[in-house]
């Protein structure tokens, strides 16, 4: 009954670390910002989930896992009392090896300095960010996750988002400036 | 006065998190504005880039679990079972042994009986069937009286043949008489 039991749960979190490691790795990375140290907290976060009961987590699974996550990542944090800088080609990404028409090429362009401009935002900011387009959580497991209100997910969203794109819009006027300047 | 939709309204929009009515209201609103509109293409175009980005990050090779961490993990399940099995084990064998000692404990069953003791040999005493209001009869204050009807007094009194005092039933016959001075006959 037990061995049994057992190889259920086994099965379970298998499942959940297929799913959610490398989601998981990235959103502590995002807050240690030390990538051992982010490797720990999602080994201690799935150790957890082995403790509970699969009926009891079932159907939010993933707002569990980034909840501990985030309690562990700034258990790790306050302990720590320090940031590790990131090189920014620990996040270059997957290279294609067909060839990239313009417009794809620009694109790509645009996307690498979105990122870049990504980490100029607050903590709070990023994090918000970050559960939204990376792991698709709503405001309110957003909400659930890191503790504030529904509104102010909302409230945090809507400022980085528009911070972005000013940025972005900003950085475009700029190359049209340079590159007008340059072909006069 | 008809409210506005603000940037954050807009914003609510483009990230799908208005419901159904708030969402009909947004969009009637921006029917009549182009700045809106506008803003709601922009914002998910801005939505769009930061899913392409973030996707891209997750593919960075290094991000995964080393083989000795993943295997600790694994390892660490069969302990926890038995933990859970050990721990319910000794909850019930803690609870079978206060069962048990709350039977067999002679001080115990004394205190919680005593009182039924008495009362069954005070009930015998008197011939009185109910005497569930007797909770010590140590604490036992008036003092009761058992009638003898063979008795004939005077004026058809009856005289009580017996007192019951907190140490047992006191035979009157046997007490002795108080001097009441030369003037009683």
């Amino acid at each position: 009954m037990f061995g049994s039991k057992q190889k259920k749960k086994t099965e379970w979190v298998q499942t959940a670390m297929l799913r959610y490691e490398k989601p998981l790795l990235q959103y502590s990375y995002s807050i240690v910002r030390d990538l051992e140290r982010a490797r720990d907290v999602v080994q201690d976060t799935f150790m957890r989930l082995f403790k509970q009961e699969q009926e009891a987590i079932e159907g939010h699974l993933s707002q569990w896992l980034f909840t501990v996550c985030r309690n562990c990542s700034l258990k790790v944090l306050r302990s720590q009392e320090r940031y590790v800088h990131v090189e920014s080609s620990e996040f270059e990404g997957r290279s294609s090896d067909e060839p990239s028409p313009s417009f794809e090429l620009e694109r790509k362009e645009r996307v690498s300095r979105l990122m870049e401009l990504v980490q100029e935002l607050t903590p709070n900011q990023r994090e918000v960010v970050r559960l939204r387009f990376q792991n698709f959580h709503s405001y309110q497991e957003i909400s659930d996750i890191t503790g504030l209100s529904v509104g102010n997910v909302g409230f945090i969203l809507n400022a980085a988002m528009r911070s972005l794109r000013d940025k972005m819009e900003r950085d475009d006027r700029e190359e049209k400036i340079i590159y007008l300047t340059k072909t006069a | 006065m008809e409210r506005s939709i603000s940037d954050k309204d807009i914003t609510d929009y483009v990230l799908n998190e208005l419901g159904p009515r708030e969402r009909l209201y947004v969009e009637s609103m921006m029917l009549g504005c182009d700045e809106s509109r506008s803003d709601v293409v922009s914002l998910m175009e801005v939505s769009r880039l930061l899913e392409d980005g973030l996707e891209c990050e997750l593919f960075t090779a290094d991000l995964q679990l080393d083989a000795v961490r993943r295997g600790d993990i694994f390892a660490y399940s069969p302990s926890q079972v038995w933990e859970s099995v050990w721990r319910a084990a000794s909850a019930a064998v803690a609870l079978a042994a206060c069962v048990a000692f709350s039977i067999a404990a002679p001080v115990i069953s004394k205190v919680a009986f005593r009182g039924e003791a008495s009362k069954s040999q005070l009930a015998r005493q008197l011939g009185i069937d109910d005497f569930s209001d007797v909770v010590d009869p140590a604490a036992f204050p008036v003092a009761m009286f058992e009638m003898d009807d063979s008795i004939q007094g005077g004026a058809g009194d009856e005289f009580p043949t017996h007192v019951l005092l907190p140490t047992g039933a006191v035979n009157l016959g046997e007490m002795p008489v108080p001097y009441l001075g030369s003037d009683v006959n």
